[in-house]
Order: C-alpha cells, then sequence, then structure tokens
C-alpha cells in the first residue's frame, strides 16, 4: 500500500494561539484515521492544512503533492464534506453536476445521476431547497462519482436524522472498498465512527495526546470496575480517569497494571469513547 | 470543452444581473420604440428637443450621429457598472454564503479562476452590451424600413453597413475601457476577498488618498493620477476618439497604474492560496 498521507511536524500558529503543534501522522490506502477532540483542540485547523486552504509550518504531502503549492493538482484526488454545508445554495442539482463533471477530469457524471437516482434528489432541486441530509447525500455522491483517493470529512452527519446516519456511514463504506482510498473523519461523535476507524489521533489544543493503530491502543487500556475502598490501591496504578458509580466506580487503566488489578474487581475493555473521555479530562 | 467554459458559464448562472439588466433594458427600448409607433401613427408627428446649458463644444458628448451614439455611451455605461458590482461581488459573495471551500475543492488553479473572473468583467461583459447596441440599432434599423418615410431625422444614417461598424467600433472603445480599468479589477479582486463592501472602501479610500495628498502632503501628482484613472473610464466612453484620449494619459502614469494591479493581482492570487495576505509567500518560488 502507498503512503497517501503523510504529515510532518505540522505547526499552525494564530498571533499568540498555537492551533496545532508539532503533528505528525502517516496514512495509506485502506487506513481510517478518526481526527477527535473538542471545540478548539485544532481539527479544523489541520483539515485546513490538508486542504491547502491554509500555510503552515511543516511538511504535508497528500498524494505526493503539497497542498498549497500544487492545489489544483491534489484537488483529483481529495475532497472533502463539512458540516457546515459548502455547497453553492444557489445552483441545481443538475447544474452543479455539470460543473463538476466540466472542470474536474475524473468526476462521472452519469455515475452521479445514478447514485442520485436511488435517493429523493431531483435534478432540477435547487441545493437550496433541499433538507440537510439531502445536500449531505448529495454531496456524498459526488465524491462517489470521483476517482478520490482521499477524503475528509469534517463532522459529517451533524444534525442529521438516524436514517441518514446509517445510509451515510453505508455508502461510505462501499466508497472505501472500492479502491486504494483513505478517509479522514473529525467528530465529536466517537462512538458514531469507532467501527469505522483504523487509527486515531485525539488532539487538545492542537497537541497530539494519543495517536496510532486503533487496535494497539484498545489493547494499551482496561477498565476496572472495582467497589469504592479500592480506591487508594487502584490510585497506585496511575488511572487515566475514573467514573463513579453507586457502590462502585470504574477506572480507566495502563494495560501494564492488568496483572495486578485483576484481584480488585472486575476487567472491562473500554471503548474509544471512555479512552477519549478519559484523555480529556485527564490531561488539563 | 475546456474547463474554463464551464467556469464562465458558472459565472453567468451565478451572476444573473450581467444577462438580465441589459436585456431588460433592451425590452424597455423595444417598448417604448413599439409604443411611440404605434401611438403616434406617423412619425413626422415626433419633434425631439435638446436642452443643454454650459459651452458644447467642451462638453465631450458628441451627438452628432445621434441616436446611435447616446446607445453606444449608455451600452458603455452599463457595461461598465455591471464590470464593476460583478468585481466587488464574485469573491465575497464565495465568502459570505459559504461556498468558498467548495470551488477550492475543484482542480482549478488559482490563477484561471482569476483569469476567468477577469475575463467575465472585461470581455464577457462588454460583449454582452455591445448585444444590447447591435439588437437596439438592427429594431430601429428595422422600423425605419417599415415606415414610409425615415423614423425621425436622428435615424438617417442608420444602415446595415453603419450598423456593423458602430457595433465594432463599440467593441473597440470597450476593449480600452477594460484596459483603463485592468488594475481596479485587480484591486477589487483582492480587497473582495477581504472586506464587505470592497467597493465602497475603494472609494473611500481613493478620496482620502486624493485628498491627503492635495491638502496634507502637498503632492499634486498622487492627486492627479488618481483623478486621472478614475475618470478615464467615462472620457473613454464619451470621446468620438477614444484612442486619442487613451494616448494622452502620460506613459509613466499607465506605467505605475499597470504596475500597482500587477501587485494587486498577486496579492490577490495570496490572498485566495493562503487564505490571508502572506508576503513572504508571494515573492517565494512554489
Amino acid at each position: 500500500m502507498t503512503t497517501l498521507v503523510q504529515v510532518t511536524d505540522l505547526s499552525k500558529q494564530y498571533h499568540s494561539v498555537m492551533a496545532v503543534k508539532d503533528i505528525s501522522f502517516e496514512l495509506r490506502g485502506g487506513q481510517v484515521l478518526g481526527l477527535l477532540g473538542h471545540n478548539g483542540a485544532g481539527k479544523s485547523s489541520l483539515i485546513g492544512a490538508l486542504l491547502g486552504a491554509l500555510s503552515c509550518q511543516g511538511d504535508i504531502q497528500v498524494c505526493g503533492l503539497n497542498p498549497l503549492n500544487q492545489h489544483a493538482q491534489l484537488m483529483q484526488h481529495l475532497a472533502y464534506i463539512s458540516d457546515v454545508n459548502i455547497l453553492p445554495q444557489w445552483m441545481t442539482v443538475a447544474q452543479i453536476l455539470r460543473y463538476s463533471s466540466g472542470v474536474h477530469p475524473s468526476f462521472n457524471i452519469h455515475k452521479a445521476k445514478q447514485l442520485l437516482g436511488s435517493t429523493q434528489i431531483a435534478l432540477s432541486t435547487k441545493i437550496n431547497s433541499l433538507s440537510k441530509g439531502m445536500k449531505v447525500q448529495l454531496h456524498l455522491s459526488m465524491v462517489m462519482a470521483t476517482d478520490t483517493k482521499v477524503l475528509i470529512l469534517d463532522e459529517p452527519t451533524l444534525g442529521l436524522d438516524l436514517i441518514y446516519r446509517e445510509t451515510f456511514y453505508r455508502q461510505l463504506s462501499e466508497w472505501l472498498e472500492g479502491g486504494e482510498r483513505t478517509l479522514i473523519i473529525a467528530s465529536h461523535e466517537v462512538s458514531e465512527i469507532a467501527h469505522l476507524l483504523t487509527d486515531i489521533l485525539i488532539l487538545k489544543q492542537g497537541e497530539s495526546l494519543l495517536q496510532g493503530n486503533l487496535d494497539s491502543i484498545m489493547n494499551d487500556y482496561f477498565i476496572i470496575d472495582a467497589v469504592h475502598q479500592q480506591q487508594s490501591i487502584i490510585e497506585q496504578f496511575s488511572p487515566i480517569g475514573s467514573q463513579v458509580g453507586l457502590g462502585s466506580s470504574k477506572w480507566l487503566l495502563k494495560s501494564q497494571y492488568r496483572l495486578q488489578a485483576e484481584s480488585l474487581g472486575v476487567i472491562m475493555n473500554p471503548t474509544l469513547q471512555d479512552i477519549f473521555i478519559a484523555l480529556q479530562k485527564g490531561e488539563a | 470543452m475546456h474547463p474554463s467554459f464551464f467556469m464562465l458559464e458558472k459565472e453567468l448562472l451565478e451572476h444573473k444581473i450581467i444577462t438580465r439588466l441589459p436585456l431588460y433594458l433592451l425590452l424597455i427600448g423595444f417598448l417604448m420604440l413599439a409604443a411611440i409607433v404605434i401611438n403616434m401613427g406617423s412619425a413626422n408627428d415626433i419633434s425631439m428637443q435638446f436642452n443643454y446649458q454650459g459651452d458644447m463644444a467642451n462638453n465631450g458628448l458628441d451627438l452628432t450621429p445621434g441616436i446611435s451614439s447616446l446607445i453606444s455611451f449608455a451600452a458603455g455605461i452599463v457595461s461598465l457598472f455591471l464590470s464593476i458590482v460583478y468585481l466587488s461581488s464574485t469573491f465575497r459573495k464565495e465568502r459570505q454564503e459559504g461556498s468558498l471551500m467548495f470551488w477550492r475543492s475543484m482542480p482549478v488553479s488559482d490563477l484561471l479562476t482569476h483569469g476567468v473572473k477577469l475575463g467575465v468583467a472585461l470581455i464577457l461583459i462588454p460583449l454582452i452590451c455591445s448585444l444590447l447596441l447591435l439588437c437596439s440599432e438592427l429594431f430601429i434599423w428595422l422600423i425605419s424600413l417599415t415606415q414610409a418615410q425615415h423614423f425621425m431625422g436622428l435615424l438617417t444614417e442608420l444602415s446595415l453597413f453603419s450598423i456593423t461598424s458602430d457595433w465594432l467600433l463599440f467593441l473597440a472603445k470597450m476593449m480600452l475601457v477594460s484596459l483603463s480599468i485592468l488594475p481596479l479589477a485587480c484591486l477589487l479582486l483582492a480587497v473582495s476577498q477581504r472586506l464587505n463592501s470592497p467597493l465602497l472602501m475603494v472609494i473611500i479610500g481613493a478620496y482620502t488618498l486624493k485628498l491627503l495628498s492635495r491638502y496634507v502632503f502637498a503632492l499634486d501628482g498622487v492627486a492627479t493620477f488618481i483623478h486621472r484613472f478614475s475618470t478615464l473610464p467615462f472620457t473613454l466612453l464619451s470621446s468620438p476618439q477614444p484612442l486619442v484620449a487613451f494616448a494622452q494619459v502620460s506613459w509613466s502614469y499607465y506605467l505605475l497604474y499597470y504596475l500597482l494591479g500587477a501587485l494587486c493581482l498577486m496579492v490577490s492570487l495570496s490572498i485566495r492560496k493562503h487564505g490571508e495576505l502572506n508576503i513572504r509567500a508571494m515573492f517565494a518560488r512554489s
């Protein structure tokens, strides 16, 4: 698998605020990176840099191209869907498809029309009059009709109902299986995207809190559910986070303490959301 | 087909005023003329009177060729108005409505985007307005043909040859007007990427600079420079010999004017590329 995205020591500063600090990662075909973090964590700046919309320090290569200096060539292989609808509202669906087919060499207008045929989106409809779910569906259909190698999603399902979300993620999985492609998803909805991810990058105030392969990260942690009386012993294992319950508490611990903690309570596997919340709360 | 064709088409779809205003004016003109023909019965009943105060020799308006000259001047003003309105709104609109990221997600270079937008403002709009002139003169010519006597004394010169030559002369004049506003066009493209009222800011900025240079710094050259280029398009439109009017401005002024225009284009490209003005990157070789 070839490297599709390579980010090395990326930093972005707005006046005195460091939006992104020394971020590095690499993505190959088939990998799905979850970009997690609260508002202001630096996700949008990182995405802006990957899209070539922001000038930053460090080096970015997407499909071997520099997003800033080789923007037009890169956009043949890179697509982006955001929570804020970026489609021009004044256009009709037919007009946007015609425009895309005219300027995008790898856009297949017949495929886009075929994909839209299975939805309730009519070609003569103005984008302005489509619901939010339909707009996302239209944008995704356009991406799927393009031979895109890298897709960046920024809170794509925010405000969508459950039916649209299910359809969206199903179509996304189909797109991902269609070739050597990589996907970057920025989201607050950790549990919703967890099943898609192969890798994660958790950001806080512009810095990387945790990053790497999701499976190995999940193996690095465990949860122990123990009575409150065990608290003093468990605190010796430097818990990453804790959640107080009725009569017992849950602690998130590193796997190195698993053998020592086994006798203290019930051991459970954490979810990505557990790790995300614990890290966000813990390291202020 | 080249992507620029689809980009031009998109600009026309987005800024409908470019096609609708000339069409609307044409329809109004047709209706007015049709009403005159129908209501007056005989064209000989119509008398026209022009009142003018001041020195006729220096007014710059040549009315001797009659109504063709007036239509040409009006079409030129409409073209200039549309170009300025388009230039000050095209980048601002996509920024304000939030579609900027969509247009930037297309494999189109910033240079081509600027080229297309300048092409629309300086070539396509004058071309559309030239059709306004062409259609109007053709319509009047047709009316004069269908009347037993020529329609009004002002139209005696109209023939297919004069209509064609009027149209070609108008196109040539408009190309000079476009050349005269090219640096201003680049300035408006740059300013509209950052400000919400680019035209107002450019006008206020120009007048402030003019007043400051004349009355505070006693630099008459700057005030003259601003005055020359702010009135040049109108001078070209109203002059019977636009080429002479164009050549009357000093070459050193043109040099400075086009250098400033080139700088504005670089600034506009830089803002488009970096999302902000990046002076270091503007002069760096990518």
